[in-house]
C-alpha cells in the first residue's frame, strides 16, 4: 500500500508466513541459496561490511539516551525488523549504509549523489518510512513491511542505484 | 568575533548560517556529507541549532564543544546551512539563548508524520555543508582509519590506471605516498582536474580506509577536493 505523507501501521500478528510444507520447503531453499551467496568472495564481502555497520550501529544506540539529548534506544522489535529488511533487499543491489534516528528508528540510505537518495527508516511495527529525492521530484511517504521489499520501494531503490 | 552585546533576537537574514553539530558517525557519510538522520527533530518537536552571527571558527567550535561535554559524546563536525534552507522549507527560527551559547536557536514548526519529516530533512542535509573540527596532516591520515576527517597536503602524483581509475598521491609519489585520494572510473574525471591539483596544496574531506597499510580516500564528488590559495613549495 502506498500513502504519501501518511502513516499506515500494521501489528505483527497480523503478518503471514509460509505455513505449509511446501513453502517451508522453499523458504528453506531459498535461506540456503542466500547463504552461499552471502558467503561467496564478492557478494559476501559486501554482505560482511553492511553487516559490520548494521551491528555497529545496533550497539552504539541500543541504550536509551544514546544520543545524550533524550532519544530512544533501539529496540528488538524494530532490529528484528531492520534485518528481515535488509536480508529481502535484491542481491546484486547495493547495499544500503546504515544508522538511527532519535526516535528509535534504524534508517538505511542508497545515496548516489543529492539528486539521487532514499532513505528508509525502520519502526518496531515494521513501517517503512521512506524519502527520496529523485531530480525535482521528491517521494515520500509509508509501506508496511511483511516479507518482501514493497514493489514501491524497489522500484526507488532502482531508480536510485542506476 | 561576536558583537559583546549579542541580541538574541536580533533578525536573522535567510543568508545566516546556521551549525547543527554531529556527534554520530553513522549521520556522516563516507563523501562527507551528512546524512538527513542528523536533522530528524525527535524527541523535541524542534531541531537545536547555533547561529553563527559573526562568531570566528574557534566559538563555533567552542559551543560545539560545550554541548559534547554536556552530552557526554565526542564532537565529529557540524553541517553549516544558510537559514534560508530551513525557512524555505515552511520551518521557522526560534531563539533559545543558553548559558555559553547566545546564539542557540532552535527551528520549530515540523510536521508531526515522519515521512514528511524525513522529505524535509533530506533537503536540508541537501544545502548543508560539513566541516570537521580540525584539519589533519596527510602523513596522519592512517590514524585515523574509518572516520570522515579533512585531511590537508600536497598532491605529488596523479594518474589514470587503465581501468578509468583516477588516483592522487599526496605527501610523495607511489610507493611512498602518505594518502591516495582515488575516484571509481564511472565517476568520469575531467582531464583538468588532474593538472589543477597537481603540486597544490588541498584540502581533501572523506572516510579514511586501508589497503595494504596505505590511507586512501575514495572521491563520490568533486566537491570533497578543494584547493588553498597557497602553492606548493
Amino acid at each position: 500500500m502506498i500513502v504519501a505523507g501518511s502513516q499506515v501501521s500494521i501489528s505483527p500478528e497480523t503478518k503471514t508466513k509460509a505455513e505449509s510444507d511446501a513453502g517451508r520447503i522453499i523458504d528453506q531453499a531459498i535461506r540456503d541459496q542466500m547463504h552461499d551467496l552471502e558467503t561467496s568472495q564478492t557478494v559476501g564481502g559486501l554482505f560482511s561490511q553492511f553487516m559490520a555497520e548494521f551491528e555497529s550501529v545496533i550497539r552504539e544506540c541500543l541504550t536509551e539516551d544514546w544520543d545524550g539529548n533524550g532519544s530512544i534506544g533501539l529496540n528488538a522489535a524494530t532490529i528484528d525488523a531492520a534485518r528481515r529488511f535488509a536480508n529481502v533487499v535484491p542481491l546484486g543491489v547495493r547495499k544500503p549504509s546504515v544508522g538511527a534516528e532519535p526516535d528509535g528508528h534504524i534508517t538505511f540510505e542508497w545515496h548516489t549523489s543529492p539528486e539521487k537518495t532514499l532513505s528508509v527508516s525502520i519502526d518496531e511495527w515494521a513501517n517503512l518510512h521512506y524519502s527520496a529525492l529523485l531530480g525535482p521530484d521528491r517521494h515520500y511517504g509509508t509501506e508496511s513491511f511483511v516479507c518482501n521489499v514493497p514493489a514501491r520501494l524497489l522500484d526507488l531503490i532502482y531508480q536510485v542505484v542506476t | 568575533m561576536a558583537p559583546a552585546t549579542f541580541d538574541p533576537w536580533s533578525p536573522i537574514s535567510l543568508d545566516e548560517k546556521q551549525a547543527r553539530f554531529v556527534f554520530f558517525s553513522t549521520h556522516i557519510r563516507a563523501d562527507g556529507t551528512v546524512k538527513p538522520d542528523a536533522f530528524i527533530p525527535h524527541p523535541y518537536p524542534d531541531l537545536s541549532t547555533t547561529r553563527h552571527d559573526g562568531l570566528s571558527e574557534r566559538e563555533i567550535w567552542q559551543r560545539g564543544e560545550t554541548i559534547a561535554l554536556q552530552r557526554g559524546k565526542s564532537l565529529l563536525g557540524r553541517a553549516d546551512a544558510v537559514s534560508g534552507a530551513y525557512l524555505n522549507q515552511g520551518l521557522k527560527i526560534q531563539p533559545d539563548p543558553k548559558e555559553g551559547n547566545p546564539q542557540h536557536v532552535n527551528i520549530i514548526g515540523w510536521p508531526l508524520d515522519k515521512p514528511a519529516q524525513k522529505i524535509i530533512a533530506q533537503l536540508i542535509s541537501n544545502n548543508s555543508k560539513f566541516k570537521p573540527p580540525e584539519v589533519i596532516p596527510c602523513v596522519n591520515a592512517k590514524n585515523h582509519h574509518g572516520k570522515c576527517v579533512a585531511v590537508e597536503g600536497v598532491i605529488f602524483e596523479t594518474l589514470k590506471t587503465a581501468k578509468g581509475i583516477t588516483l592522487w598521491n599526496f605527501g610523495a609519489s607511489f610507493p611512498n605516498q602518505a594518502l591516495t585520494a582515488w575516484a571509481h572510473s564511472s565517476l568520469a574525471i575531467p582531464t583538468e582536474a588532474l593538472s589543477e591539483f597537481l603540486g597544490k596544496r588541498v584540502h581533501l574531506i572523506g572516510k579514511v580506509e586501508l589497503h595494504k597499510g596505505k590511507p586512501n580516500i575514495q572521491i563520490f564528488s568533486l566537491d570533497q577536493m578543494s584547493r588553498e590559495s597557497l602553492s606548493a613549495s
